[in-house]
């Protein structure tokens, strides 16, 4: 009785229905978060139409060229909220609840439910804009991605999504450690701050930190890039090795923290 | 010839906790000084169960019944000792190991509370890997066994307690587990929902042979589905053997129940035993004795002879009170 792919595609689909279906059941709620997302967007994007009425680069970048990665950004952004952050908020929860029993006794890894089982539609509008963004800034810039730079800023998108991931998974495993960790899932919005700029506005010892060891500078700024027709494999190098640098640590963080879990006595 | 599913070997688990004096100011002092205690939840228990039989645990609140539930179900590790489930040592949480049991507790629930049971059911199918045929089959038996059918089809959150925890219970089993863990199934339940269930999980052990531990505060339940118990008491385990053997070995008394054609005073019984009861209301004339196990036939005759007795019976007292009693004497050792 081995497990296949197949059934964990199945799971995850599964998932992915029942919150459709909560979704459909709530839909005032739904409609509510989606506008306020969508508002938040057109603000965001507005606000950096603004500031090039003032310059025309911004760390080199131009108008244009900046909408990829604020597409970028947006499109990570979506799936951060609507994915990490609630996956991790009821990692947390449960594990001081002592629901987090519900995962360890099910026949299936314990890492893939706690990415898997929850996720609103709430930014779904939202990735549509930022995937229209990048699409539409490529347009008025005149690039046409060739195949393989389309593929590859597809791969720096996931590595991406990755790292971040394991990097969440790491600071919400804490919650084994300390019993009652409010607002531990704010760490990382906090950091995204860093990411919605090219990386080039860094300088220095900072910006060669962000694009090797802690490469947040690389998550919107290499994707960006690989459609503009720029390859940097020493990058996409960096990316490649921290993420699977990140996915081990946070692989033997969580193995050797669940072993604290004491659940809650009742 | 009987295979063991369940060997438990000198198996201990500690809870560090710390204590927090009462008070704001207590709460300040514990942040820089923290007095912690060790609980000793499970203390060197062990035991080995065979497959398809039906074990109760009985112990009071806090005596580690399910301390070592989780234990055995691979969700705590332990302090010390060994286990082995179905031959799998649980910790090490192998699908193949996951796929052939289940944690039921009375308290908890993995319905999702906000669609109707039906949908859990369809989400534990592609967790457990279930093949449709033999998923409609388990589930129409079930539903069928417990009679909810409109119920799986009802928002969780709209349900009373017993239809819900119906349905936890099928959420638990459509995978056909050969090995039970039923924590508290039936608390906060009425009577009927009680039977009902006790009368669910007999049938089911009786169909698909499993193993079944049971722990409850209802001694109902574990009289009715248990030959075996384990008595827990401050995490160690103080006895194990057939229900009716705890009479034997714990019941130091008889009772014995009389019937008088005419008024008796209190100072004609006290020589034979301790009086419980005494009704003396002009046309009733009862008593009840507890007389020593050994002594109760000679007590018997004696009175009968010594009083105006009409009737007379002996029995032994339930396993309630011998229980009761059994814990009351640990508490004052
Ligand atoms: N996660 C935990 N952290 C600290 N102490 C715990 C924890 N779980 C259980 N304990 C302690 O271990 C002891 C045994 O608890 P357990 O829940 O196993 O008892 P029980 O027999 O199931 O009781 P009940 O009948 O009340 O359910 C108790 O003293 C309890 O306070
Ligand atoms: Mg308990």
């Amino acid at each position: 009785m081995k497990y296949t792919l197949n059934s964990y595609w199945k799971v995850f689909w599964k998932f992915r229905s029942i919150h459709a279906m909560r979704t459909f059941e709530y839909r005032k709620n739904f409609f509510f978060w989606a506008v306020v997302a969508t508002m938040w967007t057109l603000f965001n994007i507005f606000f950096y139409k603004i500031l090039y009425q003032h310059t025309t680069t911004v760390g080199g970048w131009g108008e244009y060229q900046l909408y990829t990665l604020v597409g970028l950004y947006t499109m990570f952004d979506a799936i951060i909220w609507s994915v990490l952050s609630h996956s991790m908020k009821y990692y947390t929860r449960d594990i001081y609840s002592g629901e987090f029993s519900n995962l360890l006794t099910k026949p299936i890894n314990t890492v893939f439910l706690i990415f898997t089982r929850y996720n609103n539609y709430n930014n779904l509008p939202r990735f549509v804009i930022g995937v229209g963004l990048t699409i539409w800034s490529l347009l008025q810039l005149g690039a046409a991605p060739t195949p393989l730079s389309l593929m590859l800023a597809l791969l720096a998108i996931g590595l991406g999504l990755i790292w971040i991931s394991a990097v969440w998974l790491c600071i919400s495993t804490l919650a084994f450690y300390v019993e009652k960790l409010d607002n531990i899932n704010e760490v990382f919005p906090a950091l995204r701050r860093i990411y919605s700029y090219p990386a080039s506005i860094y300088t220095n010892t900072l910006h060669l930190v962000l694009t090797t060891v802690i490469p947040l500078g690389l998550i919107t700024t290499l994707p960006a890039e690989t459609l503009h027709g720029h390859l940097s494999l020493t990058s996409f190098a960096w990316l490649l090795v921290s993420t699977l640098i990140a996915v081990v640590s946070a692989a033997l963080f969580f193995r050797f923290s669940i072993k604290r879990y004491a659940g809650v006595a009742n | 010839m009987k295979t063991a599913a369940i060997v438990v070997d000198h198996l201990s688990k500690h809870f560090k906790v710390y204590k927090k004096e009462p008070g704001v100011w207590g709460s300040i002092k514990s942040l820089w000084h923290r007095e912690y205690e060790t609980v000793k939840a499970v203390q060197d228990i062990s035991f080995s169960i065979d497959e398809g039989e039906v074990i109760g645990f009985i112990g009071q609140n806090g005596a580690g019944k399910t301390t070592t539930l989780k234990m055995l179900s691979g969700l705590l590790y332990p302090t010390s000792g060994e286990v082995s489930v179905l031959g799998y040592t649980p910790w090490e949480r192998k699908p193949d190991f996951q796929k052939q049991f289940s944690l039921v507790m009375g308290q908890k629930n993995q319905l999702w509370w906000d669609l109707p049971a039906i949908e859990t059911f369809e989400l534990n199918k592609a967790i457990y890997d279930i093949p449709d045929n033999q998923y409609k089959k388990t589930l129409g038996t079930l539903v069928e066994l417990l009679d909810v059918a409109d119920i799986i089809k009802v928002q969780v959150r709209k349900l009373s307690l017993g239809q819900r925890m119906k349905c936890e219970l099928i959420a638990a089993l459509l995978h056909n587990p050969k090995l039970l863990f039923l924590d508290e199934p039936t608390i906060g339940l009425d009577v009927i929902m009680q039977k009902t269930l006790r009368d669910f999980i007999r049938e089911y052990n009786r169909e698909f042979g499993a193993t079944i531990i049971l722990t409850s505060h209802y001694m109902d339940d574990v009289k009715e589905l248990c030959k075996r118990a384990i008595i827990i008491e401050k995490g160690t385990k103080i006895f194990d053997g057939e229900l009716q053997s705890i009479i034997a070995k714990y019941a130091k008394n008889k009772i014995l129940s009389l019937v008088f054609s005419k008024p008796v005073q209190r100072s004609d019984l006290e020589p034979y035993g301790e009086i419980k009861e005494l009704t003396q209301d002009g046309t009733n004339y009862t008593a009840t004795l507890l007389v020593g196990r050994k002594s109760a036939t000679a007590s018997a005759s004696k009175v009968l002879s010594k009083l105006p007795v009409q009737d007379l019976t002996i029995e032994e007292p339930p396993i309630e009170a011998i229980i009761r009693d059994v814990f009351a004497d640990t508490k004052r050792s």
